[in-house]
């Protein structure tokens, strides 16, 4: 487990079992077919190049408030943009 | 910032090599009736009157002391995760400075001696004596006599009271490892 995962990680315990939710994205693949650099996006949303960097490392969630930000101007549900992976 | 602030910084910047010589002259004992001598003391006294000032604005004007600290700490939150990391680092800082606040407390209230007694009777052909102690003191004392400083009597093998480090020297301790701390965590946070 590296210490990425720590960060994004939100336990939900179901009676015995206990899941780990894991915030994915495909901004990266949304960024790339609209032709733009991280620069560009960054500057288009209004955060730093890290911050858009972190978050396709799936280092760092994002707001809900930036989360919809980002599906407002990829023109997509925040459902396409970020999904949650379950492991045990 | 107000205009005042501003002239003020600009003024400190600008002539603090002047304030500079002038505090080296008067350390090599150098003085005389020219204008050289006239203007630099005249823009020292200046310097040195805007600084009280500049302290005293830094903990009474907040605009003021937010871009201060801001600055001189790299403080940066310009946007939602700059200002997540910030929080982090911040509340990291905290919790580290008051563990290490904690422990000079407890250097400076501790005191720990160890020392043989040649006059004291042997029990058992012991004359070693352990003494520990606390003692908080709210105010700095000058008179203050350390009652084992004249007792030839007796061999330390380890004296300690207090903690060695003067007031000013403390403070600037604890400063350091205020600013030191946030940039070590905040750097740490901006690597995940």
């Amino acid at each position: 487990m590296t210490s990425a995962e720590t960060y994004v990680k939100l336990p939900i315990h179901m009676g015995n079992l206990t899941l780990q939710l894991k915030i994915k994205t495909r901004l990266a693949l949304y960024r790339s077919d609209k032709g733009l650099t991280q620069q560009q996006l960054a500057d288009e949303i209004d955060v730093t190049r890290a911050t858009i960097i972190a978050i396709e490392k799936e280092n760092y969630n994002p707001s809900l408030e930036l989360t919809f930000r980002l599906a407002r101007y990829f023109k997509t549900d925040i459902h396409s943009l970020f999904y949650v992976q379950e492991e045990n | 910032m107000n205009k005042l602030n501003k002239f003020v910084i600009a003024y400190l910047k600008w002539t603090s090599p002047i304030a500079l010589i002038a505090a080296n002259l008067s350390a090599l004992g150098k003085s005389g009736d020219t204008i050289f001598y006239d203007i630099i003391g005249w823009v020292t006294i200046v310097w040195v009157l805007l600084l009280i000032y500049l302290v005293f604005a830094l903990a009474f004007q907040d605009q003021l002391r937010n871009r201060f600290v801001r600055w001189i700490a790299g403080i940066k939150e310009n946007d939602e995760r700059e200002s997540f990391i910030a929080g982090k680092a911040s509340k990291k800082t905290f919790i580290f400075m008051t563990g290490f606040i904690v422990l000079l407390i407890f250097l400076s209230i501790i005191r720990i001696d160890i020392y043989q007694n040649k006059t004291l009777n042997s029990i058992g052909k012991k004359n070693g004596e352990v003494r520990l102690g606390m003692g908080v003191k709210f105010m700095q004392s000058h008179n203050d006599d350390d009652e084992s400083k004249n007792d030839n009597d007796k061999t330390y093998f380890i004296h300690y009271k207090e903690f060695p480090l003067a007031v000013d020297g403390t403070l600037f301790l604890v400063g350091l490892m205020q600013i030191g701390a946030f940039y070590f965590f905040s750097r740490k946070e901006h690597q995940i």
